[in-house]
């Protein structure tokens, strides 16, 4: 990740009708960072990822991609960024194969090898069949790498992983990762905080269209509570349960005690998630629901 | 090639492979040959034969205009059906982050579409025509349906929120052509009720009308463009 801002982000304000719809957003992407946008449905993150790309251009203030407002975007800078939508996008009369050809036609610059965009996400045997008989974690896969087929320096993906189980989404994230160490410069608008966790760099928790908190998933985790050790022994026929604070462990006596005489029956350690920390710091719920 | 040009090299393609579609492109020219040789068969061989003579003669530029609204309309007809899968596939906001863009898809898929629509008219008009019909009156009858076709293909993708109901809008959109013979067969004041379309004041032109009515018409089309344009973006973004 390099010092150089690829994103830059100033006052924005944008709204849909009278009421201020997002409100002082601020921030910067530097290059080769993956920024995660966390916030519950209809927070704002899909209409700032829409500012972003230029689809929203009556915004305040100031949001400029690779250098170029958005709000003036053109051939240019859509031959730069690559876009992952949350719904797929396809012609579902035409072949995977067909469809990522017909894509990859819009853009005038150099292209990625079709074949091996399909193989990195398992649709090469299924490259010739039509979209439509295509399973929802096929079309989701075919949709992101079609985001890829022009080499853009910024991707903006929205909740990639929605919907897909567990082996796809380990493929999908796979190649955002592989996408960074590319150097790529990577938006990943999400509600699901163990994708943020995993794959952001930083992490900006957006609710009601404003800013709550920006930071690493490790500082937001590391700063909010301490991790604790969870472990239980037999105690005269009754199963015990204790829990210390991980970095207060040497001075637990009875544990230093149940290892030297082998009577744990389990062990496990826990820290706060970063659901958890978006709870306690915005008073909101991932799905939108407010903290009683 | 240009992106646009892609995009509606695989519009015609769609199109090809939807029977439907294929048999709106080719319907104007049925239409045509239909005009050419049935009419005056029709009025020879039964109208005479009944004793009611010629009595379509006096309607044959009215033919023409038919036919010319017919290209404009379903070609017209056919990009707007176009865009409402593709809204449904979510294609259309896709576009718009790519280097086409909103002006590269509307071109492919509206602009187009208009544009040959209106070289289909200029061609076809001299050569299914019943009667003979000056420059002056291709030209207007070219540019009218083209933005005739124009304000169809809106409606179709305004009004409609899926294919079928596109089918109905586009039918009941012919209302906005056919207001062209208002001035032609309605009397009284029943008629100036259609002097918000458009076309309405082509047909005044047309019955020997002075070019003010031209211009009213060009004024009322920019209206309905723009009006349905707004509108068409919203659904768009």
């Amino acid at each position: 990740m390099s010092d150089k801002k690829v994103i830059d982000v100033k006052d924005v304000f944008f709204s849909y009708g009278k009421t201020p719809f997002l409100r002082d957003i601020s921030f910067s992407v530097s290059e080769g960072e993956i920024f995660g946008f966390l916030g519950p449905s209809g927070a704002g993150k899909s209409t700032l990822q829409k500012v972003l790309t230029g689809i929203c251009t009556d915004y305040e203030g100031s949001a400029s991609i690779l250098g170029t407002e958005s709000r003036k975007s053109g051939k240019d800078f859509y031959e730069r960024i690559g876009v992952d939508f949350e719904f797929p996008s396809l012609f579902e009369k035409l072949t995977a194969r067909e469809n990522m050809e017909y894509f990859a036609s819009l853009y005038s610059g150099s292209k990625r090898d079709i074949d091996e965009l399909l193989k990195e996400v398992g649709l090469y045997e299924h490259a010739d069949k039509k979209v439509s008989a295509f399973s929802k974690g096929m079309k989701s896969r075919l949709n992101f790498i079609k985001a890829l087929v022009h080499d853009p320096d910024v991707l903006f993906l929205d909740e990639p992983t929605s919907g897909l189980d567990p082996n796809n989404a380990k493929i999908m994230k796979d190649m955002i990762r592989k996408e960074k160490e590319k150097g790529k410069t990577i938006i990943l608008t999400t509600h699901d905080m163990h994708d943020a966790t995993e794959l952001c760099d930083r992490v900006v928790f957006i609710v009601d269209g404003q800013m709550k908190a920006l930071d690493t998933p490790h500082n937001f985790i590391m700063s909010r509570g301490a991790a604790k050790v969870t472990y239980t022994y037999m105690d005269e026929g009754v199963e015990q349960t204790v829990c210390s604070l991980l970095d207060e462990i040497s001075e637990d006596t009875t544990l230093k005690k149940l290892i030297d005489e082998n009577r744990i029956t389990s062990i496990h350690s826990a820290e706060p998630t970063l659901s958890d920390i978006f709870i306690e710091i915005t008073g909101a719920h991932l799905d939108g629901q407010e903290q009683p | 090639m240009t992106a646009s040009l892609k995009m509606f090299r695989y519009m015609l393609r769609q199109i090809s492979h939807e029977a439907m579609m294929a048999m709106l492109v080719i319907a104007p020219f049925a239409v045509g040959v239909i005009f050419k040789f049935g009419i005056p068969l029709f009025e020879s061989k039964i109208l005479d034969r009944f004793g009611y003579g010629d009595v379509l003669v006096s309607y044959y530029d009215l033919f023409s205009w038919l036919l010319a609204m017919l290209v404009g309309m379903m070609f017209a007809f056919v990009g707007g059906l176009v865009v409402l899968g593709e809204i449904d596939d979510g294609i259309t906001k896709y576009i718009l982050v790519t280097p086409p863009g909103e002006a590269g898809y509307l071109f492919s898929r509206i602009i187009m579409p208009a544009i040959i629509s209106g070289i289909v008219t200029a061609l076809i008009l001299p050569v299914f025509a019943l009667t003979h019909l000056s420059m002056i009156q291709i030209a207007v009858m070219t540019v009218s349906t083209v933005l005739c076709g124009f304000v169809t293909a809106l409606l179709v993708v305004t009004v409609s929120s899926n294919k079928v109901e596109g089918m109905a809008v586009g039918k009941l959109s012919g209302i906005f052509g056919v207001t062209f013979f208002a001035p032609l067969v309605l009397r009284g004041s029943i008629r100036y009720l259609f002097m918000v379309f458009p076309m309405y004041h082509i047909g005044v032109w047309s019955q020997g009308g002075s070019c003010l009515y031209l211009m009213i018409a060009a004024v009322l089309f920019a209206l309905w463009i723009l009006v349905l344009y707004r509108i068409f973006r919203r659904k768009f973004i």
